[in-house]
């Protein structure tokens, strides 16, 4: 098994490298200025630390994640020589997020942060374990509030080569074009095991720099406010909305299956977990950024004002099926269908997209080298591989071979996980969960590192 | 109790690491990767007057960490995206010439001003630029910085750190950057 398990990722990672772009093709921003895909990416990284947090039963947790795109061909003006030509540059993205959980009853499942800290569990009366009332529900074990920082940046660089003589070669980055900054200001209640809830603000900002390669956070050209709340019943259903000062911009809701199950039949752990998702995401708005028009192209333009736009959005349901076997092997597969909710027209071609009705698929599957008993104590060392697929109305916009909606890729990562800190690398070519984020990284291979600290 | 009074005693330490990170946890984040990536971080101006490229700068110098400034210049005319050569710092870096463009030369300038954290300005004699070669360049100004920034490591580690060349040119690295200024030299 382990023998299978490193030749796939041997495998996966020499294709993931085999596909690295041969030519330059010229790339120009489009949906990196779509301020209602980026909440929602900044959203999915939130929920994605917080089941962490939650999964780990964390108090602190610091997060941070470094991506480059190496591959971005730019169609640009040398202030040099004042003529158009393909420069390549850096796509950046840089992740962080700070959470803080302070418990005002109790703590986690019978561990209080003194145990935590210690490792000495303490013996709990019996009407502690119990709490009172029905399902212990007005005296809970445990009511814990937090405060999270979630915020993702996103932008251009260049980097210029310095000849310091005998000192030595260096190198330094500038920025180059609109540098985009989403971040999240959240509370959360936990009430365990009967609900939680997050709530907050996510600020997106846009910022020029200076023709000089420098910046200045202070200098924004584009600003906006949403708000979002999620929330989680009885550890199965999960239901969020996200909207902006005038509309509802997103909603879904989701369940997950096994634990809704749960308070029914006896389930194996060794069942697969299963959670289904319905989301509906004002995707579509007649922007100049969208690779597609809103019901009819007639009399549009990338000018039109802002009470002439259509809008439409993105239906989609989802299931997700995860399996940690023996602490060993890790699996997880990934459907998701979608349906627009009006007709959408290619800005390219100018006829009517025939959506498919798949939009991503994915399956993964990671080995944890250190085993069972070291995955209960929190330890793991996996190397993972997947492969994907994702459609897209704008990756015939971004793709640099081929044609059409739809796009393969895969990832191959190593993961340290432990108690406290943790570390991953990651390399990935057209994943969906990655492609997703941001469509511009079509046929670009991406490189990732990312490090926690937590308790 | 134990619990509470714990968490009590860490509250404010745990506010304050949240309130450094209230600057915003997508700024701090670039920040960091501006760090790794050596992000160029100050702005200069920079003209030109009858031979001379005159440069100058607010960044300040100084503290322990500091070794120096160097002024860098691209090695070809009209492109922005050349590599870029030293041609001034506080010991001579480049015993030769450095060579621009097709056929032109810069002398290198060694200046014990450069070593001086409160130096804003310098002036560099592009004489040396040939017709041929003229055209638009782009200069930048680097804050130099000991890779061991503990000054009494370094006095532990090579005494002589403060005047020696060879130290100079194998332990420091670019601290800061600063963007790039354009200049039409005729």
């Amino acid at each position: 098994m382990k023998r299978f398990v490193l030749f796939t990722a041997m495998a996966g990672i020499v294709l993931l490298l085999a596909a690295v772009p041969g030519y330059p093709v010229a790339y120009e921003a489009s949906t990196l200025h779509n301020a209602v895909a980026r909440s929602e990416t900044v959203q999915d990284l939130f929920f994605e630390r917080w089941e962490k947090i939650q999964e780990k039963e964390l108090y602190f947790d610091w997060y941070g994640k470094l991506n480059w795109v190496n591959d971005f061909k730019i169609n640009t003006v040398n202030a040099g020589s004042g003529e158009k030509e393909t420069v390549p540059m850096t796509l950046v993205r840089a992740y962080g997020s700070l959470t803080l959980n302070y418990p005002i009853l109790g703590g986690y499942e019978g561990k209080d942060i003194s145990e935590r800290l210690s490792g000495k569990v303490k013996k709990e009366k019996e009407e502690e374990e119990q709490g009172s009332g029905p399902m212990g529900l007005w005296k809970p074990k445990n009511l814990i509030v937090g405060l999270t920082m979630t915020g993702f940046h996103y932008g251009l660089t260049r980097k210029a080569e310095i000849d310091r003589g005998d000192a030595g070669n260096e190198t330094a980055t500038d920025y180059k074009y609109a540098q985009f900054f989403d971040d999240i200001f959240a509370a959360s209640l936990l009430y365990r095991p009967y609900f939680f809830i997050h709530a907050g603000v996510i600020i997106n900002n846009q910022i020029e720099p200076n023709d000089d390669g420098t910046m200045d956070y202070t200098n924004s050209k584009d600003h906006s406010l949403r708000y979002f709340i999620a929330s989680n019943l009885l550890s199965f259903l999960n239901m969020n909305a996200t909207t902006t000062k005038d509309e509802l911009e997103a909603i879904s809701v989701g369940v997950q299956v096994n634990q809704a199950l749960a308070s029914f039949v006896k389930m194996s752990r060794y069942v697969p977990v299963l959670t289904v998702t319905f989301k509906r995401l004002n995707l579509y708005n007649d922007e100049p950024y969208d690779a597609v028009w809103v019901k009819s192209s007639a009399g549009k333009s990338s000018v039109m004002d802002d009470d002439q736009k259509k809008h439409a959005a993105l239906d989609t349901l989802s299931f997700l099926l995860t399996e940690n076997l023996f602490g060993h092997i890790f699996l997880s597969g990934y459907i998701e269908l979608q349906r627009p909710t009006e007709k959408l027209i290619s800005k390219r071609t100018g006829e009517e997209v025939d959506f498919a009705l798949m939009r991503e698929w994915y399956a993964s599957i990671g080995y944890n080298f250190l085993g069972k008993r070291a995955d209960r104590e929190g330890r793991d060392l996996i190397l993972a591989v997947g492969v994907s697929s994702l459609w897209d109305v704008a990756i015939p916009v971004h793709r640099e071979r081929g044609s059409g909606y739809e796009m393969m890729g895969g990832f191959a990562a190593l993961t340290f996980n432990s108690p406290v800190v943790g570390a991953e690398i990651k390399g990935a070519y057209n994943y969906a969960p990655e492609l997703r984020k941001l469509i511009e990284t079509a046929d670009k291979f991406m490189i990732e590192g990312s490090f926690y600290v937590s308790f | 109790m134990k619990t509470r009074n714990m968490m009590i005693k860490a509250i404010p330490l745990l506010f304050a690491i949240f309130a450094v990170g209230m600057t915003g946890c997508s700024y701090v984040v670039d920040a960091i990767e501006g760090a790794i990536m050596n992000r160029s971080s100050f702005s200069i101006e920079a003209s030109y007057n009858g031979g001379f490229v005159d440069i100058s700068w607010d960044e300040s110098g100084g503290g322990e960490a500091f070794a120096g400034w160097e002024i860098y210049m691209t090695k070809e005319p009209d492109d922005e995206y050349a590599g870029y050569a030293v041609v001034a710092a506080r010991y001579d870096l480049e015993p030769l010439n450095v060579n621009i463009g097709e056929s032109s030369t810069i002398t290198f300038v060694d200046d014990a001003v450069l070593a001086l954290g409160a130096a804003n300005s310098f002036s560099l004699n592009v004489g040396g630029i040939n017709p041929g070669d003229a055209g638009v360049y782009f200069f930048r100004v680097g804050k130099i910085h000991w890779d061991e920034e503990d000054q009494d490591k370094r006095d532990d580690d090579f005494p002589t750190w403060a005047s020696d060349e060879g130290y100079y040119e194998g332990e420091t690295n670019i601290g800061a950057i600063s963007g790039q200024a354009r200049v039409e030299i005729p």
